[in-house]
C-alpha cells in the first residue's frame, strides 16, 4: 500500500473507491493508453482514489508496457486536487453527497464506489496555472476602448 | 494644433499597451502598439482609406494574428470544443433514455458502439505548446474546465502531451 500523489500517477483495480468535493461524469472516452472504451469522471478539490480490489496486468505487451507504471495493489491511494477516473463502460456507478457540517465549516464531499475496472490518474489543476499566465478561470473578460 | 491621445489594455493580446493618437493639423491618425510578442506603429492619412503599418514579431506571432490564421486557429478549436460537448450532450440524451425505459440496456450500449463519433470523445492531437496556449486562453470562457483532463477532453489533445506541454507552459510562465 502507498499513497502518490505526482501528476501522472495512476491507479488500475478491479474495484476502486473514489471521492471529491465535485464530482462531474464526462461521458464515453477511449482510455488514452489501453485504448479501452470506457465511462469517465473527473473530480476537483480534496480528491482521492483509492483500489479495493488489485488490477489485472493487461496480456497484451503493448497494453503492458505502456501502462507499466500503473499501481495495482490493494489499498494503493492518489491524493491530489484534481483526477481522471475510467470506469468500465458498463460499471454502474453511484455517486453519492455527504453532506458538510457548516458549524466546524467542514464542506461536503461526494463519493462514489465502483464495483468494477477502474483506471484513476492524478492531473494537472489550472487554477493557479491560469493565474500564472495570466488568463482568468471561466470568466472572459474583453475590454474594448470606451471610445 | 488638436491633438487627442488614448491609451487602452487590449485584452485579446492580453499584456498589450494600445495608443492611439490624432493631429487635426496633419490630419493623421497614428496608432502604436506594444504587445507581449511584438510592436507595431501604424499611420493613416486623413481622407485615405489605407493605413500604412511597420512592426516586430516575436517569430510568427503577431503576424498570424495580423493575417487571420490565429482567428483560424481559434475558430478550428472552438469548433472541436463544441462538438465534443455536443457528443457528451448525446450520451447523457441517451443514457436518459435508458433510465426512463425507452431502450434497453443492450440497445444503449449498442448504439453508442455501432455510432461512436456521435458519442465518444477521442483523443486526436498531440498539441504544442503554442496550440495549448490558445486552448488555454478559450477554456477561459468555457464553464467546468478546471484541470488537464478537462483540457484534453474538450479540445481531443492527447492527455500525456498535454501534461508535457503544461508543464513547459508553467515553466516559462507563458510562451
Amino acid at each position: 500500500m502507498a499513497v502518490y500523489n505526482n501528476i501522472g500517477d495512476t491507479i488500475e483495480g478491479e474495484a476502486v473507491d473514489f471521492d471529491g468535493r465535485v464530482i462531474r461524469p464526462q461521458g464515453a472516452k477511449k482510455h488514452p493508453l489501453t485504448n479501452k472504451l470506457m465511462k469517465l469522471y473527473t473530480t476537483d478539490r480534496n480528491s482521492h482514489a483509492i483500489v479495493r480490489k488489485a488490477g489485472v496486468e493487461s496480456t497484451d505487451p503493448t497494453i503492458k508496457q505502456a501502462t507499466a507504471h500503473f499501481h495495482r495493489d490493494v489499498d494503493d491511494k492518489l491524493t491530489a486536487d484534481a483526477l481522471s477516473v475510467y470506469t468500465d463502460f458498463k460499471a454502474k456507478v453511484k455517486v453519492e453527497t455527504l453532506h458538510g457540517d457548516a458549524a466546524s465549516g467542514q464542506h461536503g464531499i461526494n463519493y462514489s464506489s465502483v464495483r468494477d475496472h477502474t483506471i484513476s490518474t492524478v492531473k494537472t489543476p489550472l487554477q493557479n496555472l491560469m493565474q500564472k499566465l495570466g488568463f482568468s478561470n471561466n470568466t472572459l473578460t474583453v475590454k474594448t476602448n470606451a471610445n | 494644433m488638436t491633438n487627442n491621445m488614448t491609451i487602452n489594455e487590449n485584452a485579446l493580446t492580453s499584456n498589450s499597451v494600445f495608443m492611439e493618437g490624432y493631429s487635426n493639423d496633419r490630419g493623421q491618425t497614428v496608432m502604436a502598439s506594444q504587445l507581449k510578442d511584438g510592436a507595431f506603429v501604424a499611420l493613416q492619412q486623413g481622407g485615405s482609406k489605407n493605413v500604412m503599418f511597420a512592426g516586430v514579431s516575436e517569430g510568427m506571432s503577431v503576424i498570424n494574428r495580423m493575417i487571420g490564421v490565429d482567428y483560424a486557429e481559434m475558430q478550428e478549436l472552438l469548433t472541436r470544443a463544441v462538438n465534443n460537448r455536443t457528443r457528451q450532450r448525446n450520451f447523457f440524451q441517451l443514457q436518459n433514455s435508458l433510465l426512463e425505459g425507452t431502450i434497453t440496456e443492450e440497445e444503449f450500449y449498442k448504439t453508442i458502439e455501432e455510432n461512436e463519433d456521435d458519442y465518444v470523445v477521442e483523443e486526436i492531437e498531440q498539441p504544442t505548446k503554442e496550440r495549448l496556449y490558445h486552448a488555454l486562453y478559450l477554456s477561459q470562457g468555457i464553464k467546468d474546465v478546471d484541470s488537464s483532463e478537462d483540457i484534453s477532453n474538450l479540445f481531443s489533445f492527447d492527455s500525456a502531451k498535454t501534461e508535457k506541454e503544461l508543464e513547459k507552459l508553467e515553466a516559462n510562465g507563458g510562451l
